[in-house]
C-alpha cells in the first residue's frame, strides 16, 4: 500500500476502518445510553463526521475522534429510561449443561436476576462491566476509549461487581 | 462484606489474575467466592443486541453527498446539465432572498443544551441563549459560531475556532472557556489552553484559571478565578462582584420569573451562589445576602425593596 493511499479519504481504507470499528463502537454507545436504534444513529453520525474530516483526521486519531464524536453526540441526546440486555437462552457453560431440569430453571432465574441488576447499574460502571465481560476489552483499552486512567477503570469495575453481588443476594 | 476486601480495585484485579497466591487463597475461601463467579459467569451469556452493519454503512453512504457515491458515478451528461439547472435556480434563490444556510440553536429559560460541532467540539448553552453557526462553511475552514447569552466550550484542536457576540470576540486553537455576553456585561473564563479576546480596541491574551470582564464601556479587566470548569454546569450559578442587574438577569434565565426591582439601586455589586432547581431558596439567597426586602408572589413575581 502505498503512502498516500493510507488516508481515510482512500474508499476502502474508510471501509476497512469502519468494519473494524463500528461495531465496537455501537456498543460503547449502547452499554453507556442503553437505546439500540439510538446508539446506530449516532454511529452513523459519527462515521459521517469523520469521512467529512478525513483529509485532517490521520489513521492513528481516527479512533480517538470517532469515540470523541459519538460520545459528544450521545450525551446531547436524551438517556433511555431502561437499559434491555438480552441473553442467551440456553445455558452455554458445560457444566450447567449437564444439571437437572430444576436446576436450568434456576438459572433463568438467576439470568433475570442478573441482567436486570447490570441494567441498574450506574452508567459509567454498567459501560465498564459490559466492555469488559461482553466486548472482552481490556481495562487499557476502555481506559483509552472513555479518555480516563486504567485505574478508574479498575475502580468502576470493582464498584459494579460489589453493587451485582448486594443485588443478586443469596444464591 | 464489602469491607473486606484490602483495596478499592481489588475485584477487578481478581478478574485480571493479578492478585497474589495469598490473596486469592483467602478470597476463593470466602462465602461470597461463589456468588461473584456465578456473576461472571452468567455475564459470559448477556449479548449485546443485533448490529446490521452492512445496513448502517450504506445508510452512511447514501447520507453523505461526498466522493463516496461520486467516484463510484459513470460519468452522465444529462445529469450534470439537470444539476448545473438546478444549481443555477438554487443560487438564485440563495442570492435574492439571502438566506444563509445557519444552524440555530435556542434554550428555553432553565435549560441548558450540549450542542456537538462538525469538527467534535462540544457546547453547553446555559438558559435562554442561542448560538448560531453554519455547517457548509464548517468545512471550509472557518470555525465560527455568534453567541447570544452564556455558553461554554470545549474546543477540538485545529484551526482558529472563533466565538462573535454583541461586544466581543473570542479565538481559540483548542481549549475550554465559557462567554457571557449579557446585557452590559463582557466576560471571558479561560479554563484550558488559551484564548484571545478582542473587544473593541483591546485585546488580552487570557492563560487558563484567568478570565477578563467589561462592564459597559469601561476598560476591560483581568481576574483570576476558581474551579476547573464554570459552576453552571453542575447546576448552580456562581457570581464574583457582578453588578446586581447580572444576577437578576441570570435569576429570569433559570426561572420563568418577573421580577420589579423599581427602585433598585443598580450599583449594587453581588457575590454568591444560587441553585437552579429551588426557586424559593435562590430568591431567598440572592436578596438576603444583599440585605435587600423582597416578596415572592403567585410563584412568579418577585417584588424588590431597598431596605
Amino acid at each position: 500500500m502505498s503512502k498516500q493511499k493510507d488516508s481515510l479519504c482512500d474508499e476502502a481504507q474508510f471501509d476497512a476502518f469502519y468494519s473494524d470499528h463500528a461495531r465496537s463502537l455501537r456498543n460503547f454507545i449502547f452499554y453507556k445510553f442503553g437505546d439500540a436504534e439510538q446508539s446506530d444513529d449516532v454511529v452513523q453520525e459519527s462515521f459521517i463526521r469523520l469521512w467529512k474530516n478525513c483529509a485532517k483526521v490521520t489513521m492513528e486519531t481516527a479512533k480517538g475522534f470517532l469515540y470523541k464524536v459519538a460520545i459528544n453526540l450521545s450525551t446531547s441526546l436524551k438517556r433511555s429510561e431502561k437499559v434491555r440486555l438480552n441473553y442467551r437462552q440456553q445455558a452455554v457453560k458445560t457444566e450447567t449443561n449437564q444439571e437437572s431440569p430444576e436446576y436450568v430453571m434456576l438459572e433463568k432465574e438467576f439470568m433475570d436476576k442478573l441482567s436486570e441488576a447490570i441494567s441498574s447499574l450506574p452508567d459509567k460502571q454498567r459501560e465498564v462491566f459490559l466492555m469488559n465481560r461482553v466486548e472482552k476489552k481490556t481495562y487499557k483499552e476502555i481506559a483509552e476509549l472513555s479518555g480516563v486512567s486504567v485505574k478508574a477503570i479498575e475502580k468502576s469495575m470493582h464498584k459494579a461487581l460489589l453493587k451485582l453481588r448486594a443485588k443478586i443476594g443469596n444464591v | 462484606m464489602s469491607s473486606k476486601f484490602n483495596d478499592d480495585r481489588f475485584l477487578a484485579r481478581w478478574l485480571n489474575n493479578e492478585l497474589t497466591p495469598e490473596e486469592l487463597s483467602e478470597f476463593q475461601n470466602s462465602d461470597d467466592y461463589a456468588v461473584y463467579k456465578k456473576i461472571i459467569a452468567g455475564s459470559e451469556n448477556i449479548e449485546s443486541p443485533a448490529f446490521d452493519d452492512q445496513a448502517l454503512l450504506s445508510r452512511i453512504r447514501s447520507q453523505q453527498s461526498g466522493k463516496l457515491i461520486v467516484t463510484k458515478r459513470k460519468i452522465n451528461y444529462l445529469r450534470y446539465a439537470a444539476a448545473a439547472v438546478l444549481l443555477l435556480a438554487t443560487s438564485f434563490v440563495f442570492y435574492t432572498m439571502l438566506v444563509p444556510d445557519m444552524t440555530t440553536i435556542q434554550t428555553q429559560i432553565g435549560e441548558q443544551r450540549t450542542i456537538s460541532l462538525p469538527d467534535g467540539s462540544e457546547v453547553v448553552l446555559n438558559a435562554n441563549s442561542s448560538l448560531t453557526y453554519s455547517e457548509d462553511d464548517w468545512e471550509e475552514n472557518t470555525r465560527t459560531v455568534k453567541l447570544v447569552g452564556e455558553a461554554f466550550f470545549k474546543v477540538q484542536k485545529g484551526n482558529t475556532f472563533t466565538v462573535h457576540s454583541n461586544t466581543g470576540s473570542v479565538s481559540v486553537l483548542g481549549t475550554q472557556f465559557t462567554v457571557r455576553d449579557v446585557a452590559d456585561f463582557y466576560e471571558v473564563k479561560c479554563f484550558e489552553g488559551s484564548v484571545e479576546v478582542a473587544s473593541g480596541e483591546e485585546k488580552e491574551i487570557l492563560k487558563p484559571k484567568r478570565s477578563v470582564r467589561r462592564l459597559g464601556n469601561k476598560r476591560m479587566l483581568l481576574r483570576s478565578i476558581k474551579g476547573s470548569s464554570p459552576e453552571w454546569l453542575i447546576g448552580k450559578t456562581t457570581f464574583e462582584s457582578v453588578p446586581v442587574s447580572q444576577v437578576l438577569a441570570a435569576l429570569k434565565n433559570q426561572y420563568d420569573i418577573r421580577i420589579e426591582s423599581g427602585s433598585l439601586d443598580q450599583g449594587l455589586i453581588y457575590s454568591g451562589t444560587f441553585p437552579h432547581d429551588d426557586l424559593e431558596l435562590a430568591v431567598k439567597v440572592v436578596f438576603t445576602s444583599l440585605d435587600i426586602d423582597y416578596e415572592l408572589k403567585d410563584g412568579n413575581v418577585v417584588v424588590v425593596a431597598a431596605k
